[in-house]
């Protein structure tokens, strides 16, 4: 061990030797070979890269060779040999090294443009970009516009690739078989991107058995935390469980159903017992605003709803509604069903909000005040926003709205008066969505600044800026129990937040686009994700593992939710179709069985149970009413 | 790698007045390209949360707001930009027309018409799991027909434009073909519908020909078969003309690179009306009609082989019609000839379980025909059509008989033979029974 550090050693001397003389520094270099031959401090160089796991490259490559620095064509040299050696390799390791030509790829690239030798850039690109194209196909096209050393520094994605290490996993020998290649046809160039830029995790001593090419399993890619982090990181302890059940508001209830004594008055009760019981062990510390004695019939509601809830399965399939609007003319952007599905809202591009009631109920009748313009369908206008609106979110007892808009802001309106009560100024950048949380009071935002919110109606400032996203969060979602948050973002990963502390406290990565769309199951264990690649993820939350991914829309998905008893996963999408999945059954792959040939197809219809198409009708949102009918909404799109 | 040209950032800077030379203008390119990408890119971002799919202008006015540059100010027509192309000298320029309009003229110009409200319909997707047929859900066909051509405007059959129609209520009505047809293939689609309607039979023939070997003619097909519908209906009486027509089909049939599953539905009508029309030519006392109903008749039994697995109702809704058509007293006679031999064409196990059972019938219906004297008159046409129906159906039925003993012949069974058989053929067969076992030994001497 001393031997091979004095070793070591004596060779970093030598280069940086060999480095003063070339810059020149001729006494620089004799003072420093007079010093050489006393001993440096040791671990100078060692600045706390060796973490625990972490098979670092040795550090002296920092000083890499001047002469292959010198050579502009040295990172197409480099980059082709070891696109051969990873082809060349065998099935076995190719899988895993194939992951790490990425990385190299765009480093090479954006050193070849910072060191301002454009043409030999644009060839590198030229070359070598149908390698990615497939998996990274909207990088590369970004990628491929920067040209001058300013965009470098200029560009977002550029910089999310400057300054973060790039996660992959590796076997130990796979890792040991990429070093000895570097070290021994000496590609310094390539060796420091490695070790600046890429953090590999060491997993096993064997590689996976992947015949398929999931090169998604290897790739942790740009998460903004060091790989070896996030394996502890979603190790943190999560209190996942229900809200502790409010007695006193439970003991109204039952009060008051007692005294109105309604038909079912039994079975309500029965419920309410249920109900009494959930509590359970790890129910988080969230303070709450008391329930008030207006929230009762809407509760009893509920517990009939419950009551009569279809039971559903992978047997028994939803029954799906679905509403489609009108002469919209692509100017409807979001569309908002109520929790108690009474009412619908939706977001349009001239910056106005439009209420529908959609009970039918007659207008003079209804209660909800909606006057009927044209007696036919009652509807009511929002006006107060100054940019497109992106996202609504009705509050649980139905009495708010909150709603979110290009023009930075986020604005609470009252439905019992139809008026804007507050608006919540904070955010820099447009507002891309919004979410109450499930017993009101509380809502988030999601925006392009990066950065998700938390606030409370009555406070016009946020209370908790949540940082850590490397582009647009376009998505938040609270979990069922309040005290934790979920955001997806344009950077392709969706993190849980801690609602109390502020920080992270989940990474899924795993996503190939965009997460655009959520949905946390009613027992709040299980979340679903989805976005830009078509592809639905369900990730379990406490481990912080992927469960499945579910392959079948052709489309960009819009919306997800589960089922009120969480078994079935219904989502919509651009490709205008409805599609349930099964959210129980697990993959072949998941419970160990060995993977076979056709493993993609059997991914795609296993858990795949309906397909529903519509006319010409994009869903925005799917929703599931408290007795399990599925409520489709989109706008249809008339042609050209 | 740039998409841009240098040209491009140089004529912009003639219109600012700035001449650029060549390396000044090559760096610009670079730059500008790389702006309008990033701006773009921003731009994706509010189509995608607009959930559009197309870019408007307004998202990039949107984006640029973002990134702090000022955003383009004016009047946003609604109407994607044309670009023109100019050419100067060796180069090609492409612009945007900028008209310039007179603020009167805008201000006396009529209010445009009150955009409509924002409505919306409920309809079941799905009931347990099952979508429903109903008018609000696509069409099988139409779930063929988007997963055959995603995203082309492909020539659509008429129930299905007029079916979104129908739940909006006021889409306004689209023009049915979008696709654009190549002048060669207009032009020759003219000359084939020329050369097929005209009186040469060369030059039909060519046609013909040309048709059943063209690998290029896909997109004219919906034309062609459109074509087919209207000449039929509309030359009912010309025989020459509905003969071609047949013959037009039978070469689209034979032509392997064309795929015609979509339009069965559509060529399947002609064809039957060519085979149980009631009247196919001007005179039908000289005219040959029966030729294009034998004709037909082989065209349609082409099809149920053909197409028969793929669409299972196929086969006995033709079998349906013109069983109704045989069978119907009231229908005249060369509607039940054109049955007959549509019938006999289907394959022996639709003339024994249709035809056989039915002849005794028939032939006592046209027992009195047959047995008319006059040679003049109407009277002598309707003995005409009887003598070709008793020939087809006798004709039929003795190839039937002969088949079937072949079989048995070949099978070793029992053949039943001479006094036997003709003892068969008189019980089942009555009236027609002497024909039918002359045609089955001609050398006999009628019934003994």
């Amino acid at each position: 061990m001393a031997a091979e550090g004095r070793h070591s050693q004596e060779h970093s001397d030598r280069l940086v030797a060999a480095y003063l003389k070339t810059r020149g520094y001729r006494h620089t270099e004799a003072f420093f070979r007079k010093e050489a031959n006393l001993p440096l401090s040791e671990g100078s160089l060692d600045s706390g890269l060796h973490q625990r796991h972490e098979a670092s490259v040795p550090d002296y490559i920092l000083f890499y060779n001047e002469a292959e620095a010198s050579n502009p064509n040295a990172y197409e040299r480099g980059y082709s040999r070891l696109r051969k050696w990873v082809d060349d390799s065998i099935d076995k390791y190719k899988v895993e090294l194939r992951g790490i030509l990425f990385p190299i790829f765009v480093h090479a690239y954006l050193d070849l443009i910072v060191r301002e030798l454009r043409d030999q850039a644009k060839h590198f690109m030229e070359l070598f970009r149908v390698d990615h194209s497939e998996l990274h196909g909207q990088d590369i096209a970004r990628l491929s516009a920067i040209l001058e050393p300013q965009h470098v520094s200029e560009n977002d994605l550029a910089q999310n690739f400057r300054s973060n290490r790039y996660g992959l996993r590796m076997s130990r020998y796979s890792f040991e078989l990429l070093l000895s290649f570097l070290q021994d046809n000496n590609f310094m160039l390539l060796l420091r991107i490695v070790n600046e830029h890429i953090s590999i995790l060491v997993v096993s001593t064997e590689p996976e058995n992947g015949e398929d090419g999931l090169e998604k399993d290897q790739t942790i890619g740009l998460v903004g935390q060091s790989v070896h982090q996030l394996e502890d990181f979603n190790r943190q302890q999560l209190a996942l469980g229900t809200l502790p059940p409010d007695m006193p508001f439970l003991t109204e209830i039952e009060r008051k159903i007692k005294e109105e004594a309604p038909p079912d008055a039994g079975e309500l009760l029965e419920e309410l017992e249920k109900v009494k019981l959930e509590a359970t062990a790890d129910s988080p510390a969230i303070t709450l605003p008391a329930k008030k004695l207006i929230d009762v019939p809407a509760a009893i509601k509920s517990l009939r709803e419950t009551r009569n809830r279809v039971q559903l399965s992978s047997t028994a399939l939803p029954s799906i509604c679905c509403y489609t609007f009108h002469n919209s003319s692509s100017s409807l952007q979001s569309l908002t069903l109520s929790p108690d599905a009474s009412m619908v809202s939706g977001g349009f591009a001239d910056s106005f909000i439009r209420l529908w009631d959609i009970t039918g109920a007659d207008t003079k009748t209804s209660k909800s005040g909606f006057k009927g313009e044209q007696g036919a369908q009652s509807s009511r206008r929002l006006v107060g926003h100054g940019g497109p609106v992106y996202g609504t979110s009705f509050s649980s007892d139905r009495r708010y709205l909150v709603s979110c808009s290009e023009d930075r802001t986020a604005r609470l309106w009252s439905l019992d008066t139809f008026s804007n009560v507050a608006c919540y100024k904070g955010h820099n950048y447009p507002v891309w969505d919004v979410d109450f949380s499930s017993q009101g009071w509380y809502f988030a935002t999601a925006s392009h600044d990066r950065t998700a919110r938390l606030w409370s109606c009555d406070h016009i400032y946020p209370l908790r800026v949540f940082v850590g996203h490397l582009s647009d969060v376009d998505i938040v979602r609270f979990h069922p129990n309040c005290s934790y948050l979920l955001t997806g973002s344009n950077d392709r990963t969706a993190r849980l937040w801690d609602v109390q502390k502020g920080t992270c406290v989940r990474i899924f990565k795993g996503h190939q686009g965009a997460v655009q769309t959520l949905a946390f199951s009613p027992d709040g264990r299980t979340v679903a994700s989805s976005g830009e690649d078509h592809n639905i993820i369900l990730w379990d939350i406490s481990s912080g593992k992927r469960i499945k991914t579910m392959a079948g829309h052709t489309g960009v998905v819009h919306s997800l939710c589960f089922s009120k008893d969480g078994s079935v996963l219904a989502s919509g999408g651009g490709d205008n179709t409805v599609r349930i999945w099964d959210a129980k059954r697990a993959e072949v792959r998941e419970l160990g069985v060995k993977r076979d040939v056709t493993h993609s197809i059997a991914q795609d219809s296993m858990s795949h149970l309906g397909t529903y198409p519509t006319k010409r009708t994009p869903i925005y949102n799917v929703q599931f009413t408290g007795t399990n009918i599925m409520m489709a909404l989109g706008a249809f799109q008339s042609e050209g | 790698m740039s998409v841009l040209a240098k040209e491009s950032v140089q004529a912009i800077a003639d219109t600012a007045g700035i001449s650029l030379k060549d390396e000044i203008a090559n760096a610009l390119v670079q730059d500008v390209e790389y702006r309008l990408r990033e701006i773009i890119h921003e731009a994706g971002k509010f189509m995608r949360h607009a959930k559009r799919q197309k870019l408007h202008s307004d998202d990039i006015n949107y984006a640029l707001r973002v990134r702090n540059v000022e955003p383009l100010y004016g009047w946003e027509s609604g109407k994607s930009s044309r670009f023109n192309l100019i050419t100067q000298g060796t180069q090609q320029i492409y612009y945007v027309e900028d008209q310039e309009l007179d603020l009167e003229d805008i201000l006396n110009a009529p209010l445009p018409p009150v955009p409509l409200e924002v409505t919306y319909t409920a309809h079941w997707l799905a009931i347990d799991g099952v979508q429903p047929a109903i008018v609000q859900n696509p069409t099988p066909a139409e779930l063929q027909e988007r997963k055959l051509k995603p995203a082309t405007a492909a020539p659509a059959p008429a129930e299905q434009i007029s079916a979104p129609v129908s739940i909006s209520g006021e889409a306004p009505a689209e023009t049915l073909v979008k696709a654009v047809l190549t002048k060669e293939l207009q032009i020759y689609y003219e000359k084939v519908t020329e050369a097929v309607t005209s009186g040469s039979e060369e030059l039909r023939s060519l046609a013909v020909e040309s048709i059943s070997k063209d690998p290029g003619i896909q997109p004219l097909l919906p034309y062609l078969i459109q074509f087919i519908a209207e000449q039929v209906t509309q030359n009912m009486r010309k025989l020459d003309i509905t003969h071609s027509m047949m013959r037009l089909i039978r070469a689209i049939l034979h032509n392997n690179n064309l795929f015609v599953e979509p339009y069965l539905h559509q060529l399947i009508p002609n064809i039957l009306t060519c085979i149980v029309a009631k009247r196919l030519c001007a005179d039908p006392a000289t005219d040959d009609h029966w030729t294009l109903r034998t004709y037909a008749a082989k065209l349609i039994s082409y099809i149920c082989n053909q197409y028969g697995a793929t669409y299972q109702s196929l086969q006995p809704r033709i079998t349906k019609t013109l069983l109704r058509a045989f069978l119907d007293p009231l229908k005249p006679l060369s509607t039940n000839y054109g049955a007959i031999v549509g019938l006999a064409a289907l394959g022996p196990e639709a003339v024994r379980v249709l035809l056989l059972p039915n002849v005794k019938a028939f032939g006592d219906r046209i027992q009195d025909d047959l047995n008319a004297m006059e040679d003049d008159g109407p009277q002598a046409v309707r003995k005409m059509e009887a003598e070709k129906c008793r020939e087809a159906l006798v004709g039929t039925v003795a190839d039937h008989i002969r088949r079937d003993m072949e079989e048995r012949r070949n099978s070793g069974q029992l053949v039943t033979e001479g006094d036997a058989l003709l003892e068969e053929v008189r019980s089942s067969y009555g009236f027609l029974a002497h024909s039918i076992w002359h045609e089955l030994y001609p050398s006999a001497n009628g019934l003994r």
